[in-house]
């Protein structure tokens, strides 16, 4: 009698690769692929604006769209349409689909992930990206307009950072937010950090299972390079060069390295990535310390396929970031390089990357402590000892049964 | 030959009086006595008016007496004290008014002695009001001694003593009248727009005045056309006779009537004498003019052209007449009750005319004002009077525009007299249509307004400035479009205005006061708006317009929020006007509220989940999705029905609301915050018996879902309400108005007990009744983003609920 097949599973994204690359679509679409590569049913559904239907380039033949209609953006209550709802309960019912994941609640909504998860025999996961249901602000924890960093949300500051609401409207947020939760089966969370700031916010914990973003075809990890030979160390920043990544402390951090021509001749900084959401003239201001400083150069945005040879050119990659991350897909990538990483102590990073072990630590937003790390990364054997310390990223079908295994669990 | 001035602008015109006379004794109980004579019909009668100020209030005949000695042709009198208590001297006693002599249709006597107050000769008595209006053919309500009985045969009854003397030319002031002779040229070089022939003398006169001039103020009043023609000039040389002019032929005088005129009234300033403003001598007449008879059969003496009026203004007459009773004189008006007036006079001659008529504008202080399609007003006056002016059936019912426009049109054109340039100063701070005042600009009048809140049903409020170096210019009246109104009595405030000092020219003391609040009442239709302008006046009576421009203008409940009435009278609900306004603000959002426009029609629910959407589009979306996921778990959901408040959740909802696949209703109305108030329509509309109704900012949680379905299932004639949870919204929380459930005939039956408040349901003041259903455990209601009701509103429905003003 042959083994019952387990019910096909949809994962259901906000995004998908041939729209944007960021961590959660890229996680997302990596289950998917790993499901497949399990041999196991699996459907991909991408919830985005409609606007992006012509850009959307879907690979296989269980990838399919929904589309949010222009206008019907609710950042404040992430509350969804009955429309969309509607049609993915319809097109789950019509997949026959038993188990569905959802990462991230944006564009499909509550409404979305509450009708997906109240057909009859569904089994839901809705996995955690950023703080998006405690934080309006893109769910970074980050207070505005200063970019502080938030600790703990409530209604009475988030009507601080968004005034133009009302408190009540934060707390009936919450409300909602926990209410629509409180249908779902479970939750997964990339990393401990998240899962325990969901923990704090009201989300029970034991419904939290940590489970790591894999990476697409992580490969075997380069030896360190010889620095010998070119002179120089080569710290390498990687992703989005947004005022979230300390991109700001990266470049006092240079100019703190220019004042001291003995150490400057030591190193190299490479930014590779794409300017986004920066002030007018951060980039004319980014020229001119590429100009000013020469063991500073600007590469411009890379392809996903070239991050690999990119970062074995490194000796370290850089994860200066002020706000706390989840898991980003650098440091996986890094690890997955061969690569130690010196990043900000807190968040998802702090914990990613064990300090002194695979990589090192720097105090969030001080160029001088992040300048202190890289020259504690130059010392002799810092980098063949980190190198050997680095975690093996999981793959696509790694992170396919440890999703299956929590499916499993909500039995 | 006996030569007065008359002193009707800046050119004096030398006419000759026959008649003279002189008080040689006057006092408290002694009365008036000297003597008159008119040496054109020596031995005849000689009629003598007493006048307080410039009204006359009694009236005497002095007769040749047997056996008296003396110069030939010179009568005696004694006027008694008990002659002067006629009720029209009575109603004038407290206005302090010097009295005077009068020849009858002539002029001043002097005197010799100085002369009492009419306080100080008149009795007080009790009588009727002086408004109140006498019925039509009404007699006189006394008699004076000596007149016939009524019902006497011709020439009819003569009117009492103090009506007898308006009969006699008015007008007058502390001057002497005499009279010229026929024919007595008009002065060299005036010019034939200001020279003309006043008047034609009215029915039985012999003469017609020749020329009349426009008076600068504080001139004295000059001389009407006279009633009568005295018969002779008075003896050359006289006692304090004027200069004489050189008379000359009227230029102007209508062909028609120059074979009439042989003299003209001649005034002689006397003592000087300060006048009562023209209101106030407007008011006098009209207090006097409860007394007037109205006699039949009314006699003809011209007819009214065009008639209008402005609130808070006096009435406005055009037309012409014979002028048997002078420039200022009592008379009734009306069309079949006449109420008393006091009415003045300017005037001009017009080809057209029979003799001894002229042209008028005029001004009447009455409590009659025309209304209806087509008013058809008579005006009663003279000693008997029986001298009605008539309306014709091309007669004009003006605009308060119009109204401006034809006095002034008419004083260029040539209209005269004393009384001319008191009109003008009377229309320009009375009627907001009117020009400025002459003098206005002159005496460095200023004003402008910087804020106008215009309350629909009450009327506005106004925040400006005006500066006059002479005397106080405040608001008066204001001008909404077509309507005008008045100034709400004690809402005036003067604020300091330093920022004012250099259009002040430095006067410290006048910016001390130069900013003002005000409140103004009418009915300040926003449909009727189409300027604004505002009229100040000095108490001199110096008229100023300002025209408000548009960005000063605001309208409650359309451009601006009510709460913006605190920002120009912080204390609002503590002004006197406070109630009236209140009223008037809820009233304006309940109406808004009744006026529910349907947008997507339903054919009939009998029962409905009405739910009303705030102005915010993210709580529209997540009420929405909400409805979207209960209509999917709860199959036989009722209809549903929206209500969309103003805002940006128009398009969430609808499009929301197809998705979700109910028959469904919507309405649209301008504040969701009054959605109770829009449910009797609505509820009729739709044919809907029982029903839920989830206020705008409120979100059932699930268990409150449950409750309100339930209810509608299971109807009860008490109503299920949800309470708010959360801390923010305990002061909510007895209302029971955020989300509820009811049966229509007991929801209206409560409804009709309620205030229409202006906060609605965000009101701390309405409360469903306290007997309502038992809820289900955890059943409640969240608040998305609410619109607390602000002070003002807070206030307006304390004041409506009962709770006070303040």
């Amino acid at each position: 009698m042959a083994e019952a097949r387990p019910p096909r599973l949809a994962v259901v994204t906000h995004a998908h690769p041939s729209l944007s690359r960021g961590g959660s679509e890229i996680a997302a679409y990596t289950l998917y692929r790993g499901l497949l590569g399990l041999g196991l049913p699996a459907i991909h559904v991408t919830v985005t604006p409609e606007e992006n239907a012509a850009r959307l380039d879907l690979a296989t033949p269980g990838e399919h769209a929904l589309f949010l209609p222009a206008g019907r953006q609710d950042p404040l209550y992430n509350a969804g349409t009955p429309g969309l709802a509607r049609a993915l309960a319809a097109l789950l019912r019509r997949e026959a689909v038993g188990r569905v994941n959802f990462h991230h609640h944006l564009h499909l909504g509550l409404a979305g992930l509450r009708a997906a998860a109240a057909l009859p025999g569904m089994a839901s996961l809705l996995t955690l990206h950023e703080y998006t249901a405690i934080c309006l602000r893109d769910g970074q924890m980050v207070t505005r307009p200063q970019r502080a960093l938030c600790y703990a949300a409530s209604p009475a500051a988030c009507a601080t950072c968004f005034p133009e609401h009302d408190i009540t409207q934060f707390a009936l947020r919450r409300d909602r937010f926990l209410a629509g939760f409180a249908e779902l089966g479970g939750f997964v969370a990339p990393s401990r950090f998240l899962a325990a700031r969901y923990a704090d916010w009201g989300l029970d914990p034991r419904r939290i299972t940590v489970i790591e973003n894999g990476l697409p075809h992580p490969a075997a990890p380069l030896p360190p390079r010889q620095v010998g030979q070119g002179g120089r160390w080569v710290f390498g920043f990687f992703g989005q060069l947004n005022p979230y990544k300390g991109i700001d402390t990266l470049l006092a951090a240079a100019e703190l390295i220019a004042a001291r021509p003995a150490l400057a001749a030591r190193l190299a900084i490479r930014l590779h990535g794409t300017i986004i959401g920066q002030k007018e003239g951060f980039r004319a201001a980014l020229e001119a310390a590429v100009q000013r400083y020469p063991f500073l150069s600007y590469a411009g945005p890379y392809p996903n396929e070239a991050v690999r040879p990119l970062m074995a050119a490194c000796d370290y990659v850089l994860v200066p970031s002020t706000w706390w991350e989840n898991s980003p897909v650098v440091i996986q990538e890094a690890f997955a390089t061969g690569r130690p990483v010196i990043c900000s102590d807190i968040g998802g990073m702090a914990e990613k990357v064990a300090d002194g072990v695979s990589g090192l630590h720097a105090r969030v937003g001080d160029p001088a402590d992040l300048v202190a790390a890289m020259e504690r990364a130059m010392e002799p054997g810092m980098a063949a000892r980190l190198a050997a310390g680095l975690p093996v990223p999981c793959d696509g079908a790694e992170m396919a049964r440890r999703y299956l295994a929590a499916f499993e669990a909500l039995a | 030959m006996d030569t007065v001035q008359f002193l009707d602008g800046p050119i004096k015109i030398e006419v000759v009086s026959p008649q003279r006379g002189m008080i040689e004794r006057a006092g408290k109980f002694l009365g008036f006595s000297g003597w008159v004579e008119d040496p054109a019909q020596p031995g005849m009668p000689i009629g003598i008016e007493v006048l307080a100020g410039d009204i006359p209030v009694a009236a005497w005949r002095a007769e040749p007496e047997p056996g008296e000695e003396g110069r030939p042709g010179r009568l005696r009198f004694r006027i008694p004290r008990a002659a002067l208590q006629t009720p029209a001297a009575t109603a004038l006693r407290g206005l302090k008014l010097p009295l005077q002599l009068r020849l009858a249709g002539g002029g001043l006597l002097e005197s010799q002695v100085p002369l009492p107050l009419l306080g100080d000769m008149v009795d007080a008595v009790a009588g009727a009001g002086p408004d109140a209006p006498l019925p039509a053919g009404a007699g006189p309500a006394e008699r004076a001694p000596g007149t016939p009985e009524a019902g006497s045969p011709s020439p009819g009854p003569e009117p009492p003593a103090a009506i007898a003397a308006f009969a006699a030319p008015a007008g007058a002031g502390p001057v002497t009248w005499a009279r010229a002779e026929a024919g007595a040229p008009a002065p060299a070089g005036l010019p034939p727009s200001t020279v003309t022939a006043p008047a034609a003398p009215p029915a039985g006169a012999t003469r017609a005045p020749t020329a009349l001039l426009p008076t600068d103020l504080p001139d004295p009043p000059a001389a009407p056309p006279p009633a009568t023609v005295a018969p002779a000039m008075p003896p050359a040389g006289a006692a304090g006779a004027p200069t004489a002019l050189p008379a000359a032929d009227p230029p102007d005088l209508p062909a028609a009537l120059a074979p009439a005129v042989i003299s003209l009234p001649v005034l002689r300033v006397g003592p000087a004498q300060p006048l009562p403003a023209l209101p106030a001598s407007l008011a006098a007449a009209r207090a006097a003019a409860a007394a007037l008879p109205e006699t039949a059969p009314a006699k003809e003496a011209g007819f009214i052209e065009a008639f209008g009026a402005v609130p808070g203004g006096p009435l406005w007459l055009f037309g012409w007449m014979r002028p048997e009773a002078g420039l200022l004189f009592p008379c009734r008006i009306g069309e079949t009750a006449l109420a008393p007036a006091g009415m003045a006079i300017a005037w001009q001659s017009r080809a057209d005319l029979p003799e001894g008529a002229v042209a008028f504008a005029a001004a009447l202080d009455t409590a009659w004002r025309p209304s209806g399609d087509r008013p058809r007003p008579r005006l009663r006056f003279g000693a008997a009077g029986q001298a009605e002016l008539r309306t014709l059936g091309t007669s004009q019912f003006l605009e308060p525009a119009a109204c401006a426009q034809r006095l002034a049109a008419g004083a260029a054109a040539g209209l005269q007299g004393h009384y001319l340039r008191p009109l003008l100063r009377l229309s320009a701070a009375t009627n907001p249509w009117a020009p400025d005042a002459p003098e206005a600009a002159a005496l460095g009048l200023k004003a402008h307004v910087d804020r106008l809140l215009v309350v629909p049903g009450f009327g506005a409020l106004v925040q400006g400035w005006s500066l006059s170096p002479a005397e106080t210019l405040q608001p008066r009246l204001l001008r909404l479009g077509e309507e005008v109104l008045p100034l709400v009595p004690h809402s005036l405030t003067r604020l300091p205005r330093p920022d004012l000092l250099e259009p002040a020219g430095g006067a410290t003391a006048l910016v001390e006061g130069a900013g003002f609040l005000a409140a103004f009442r009418g009915q300040a239709t926003p449909e009727a708006l189409q300027e604004a302008s505002l009229r100040f006046a000095t108490p001199g009576g110096l008229g100023l317009g300002h025209r408000i421009a548009a960005p000063q203008l605001r309208v409650i409940g359309h451009s601006a929020a009510p709460e913006e009435l605190l920002q120009i009278y912080p204390g609002l609900e503590h002004e006197p006007f406070f109630p009236d306004l209140a009223r008037a603000v809820a009233q304006a959002a309940l109406a808004g509220a009744a006026r529910a426009e349907p947008l997507l029609p339903l054919a009939a629910a009998p029962a409905a989940l009405i739910l009303a959407l705030g102005p915010d589009r993210a709580d529209a979306a997540l009420l929405l999705a909400e409805l979207g996921l209960l209509a999917a778990r709860r199959p036989g959901l009722p209809p549903l029905v929206l209500l969309l408040g103003s805002g940006a959740a128009r398009a969430t909802a609808l499009a929301g609301l197809a998705e979700i696949g109910l028959p469904a209703a919507v309405f649209a109305l301008p504040d969701a915050a009054q959605a109770p108030h829009a449910l009797p329509g609505i509820l009729a509309s739709l044919g809907t018996e029982r029903f839920a109704l989830v206020g705008p900012g409120a979100f059932p949680n699930a268990a409150g879902w449950e409750a309100l379905l339930g209810a509608l299932a299971a109807p009860s004639p008490l109503p299920l309400a949800l309470p708010w949870r959360g801390e923010a919204a305990a002061p909510y929380g007895a209302a029971g108005l955020a989300a509820f459930a009811w049966r229509r005939a007991e929801f209206l039956a409560w409804l009709a007990g309620q205030p229409p408040l202006l906060g609605g349901m965000a009101s701390l003041a309405p409360c469903l009744p306290a007997a309502r259903q038992a809820l289900p455990a955890g059943a409640a209601a969240l608040p998305g983003r609410r619109r607390p009701a602000g002070r003002l509103a807070r206030a307006v429905d304390r004041l409506l609920t009962g709770g006070g003003g303040g």
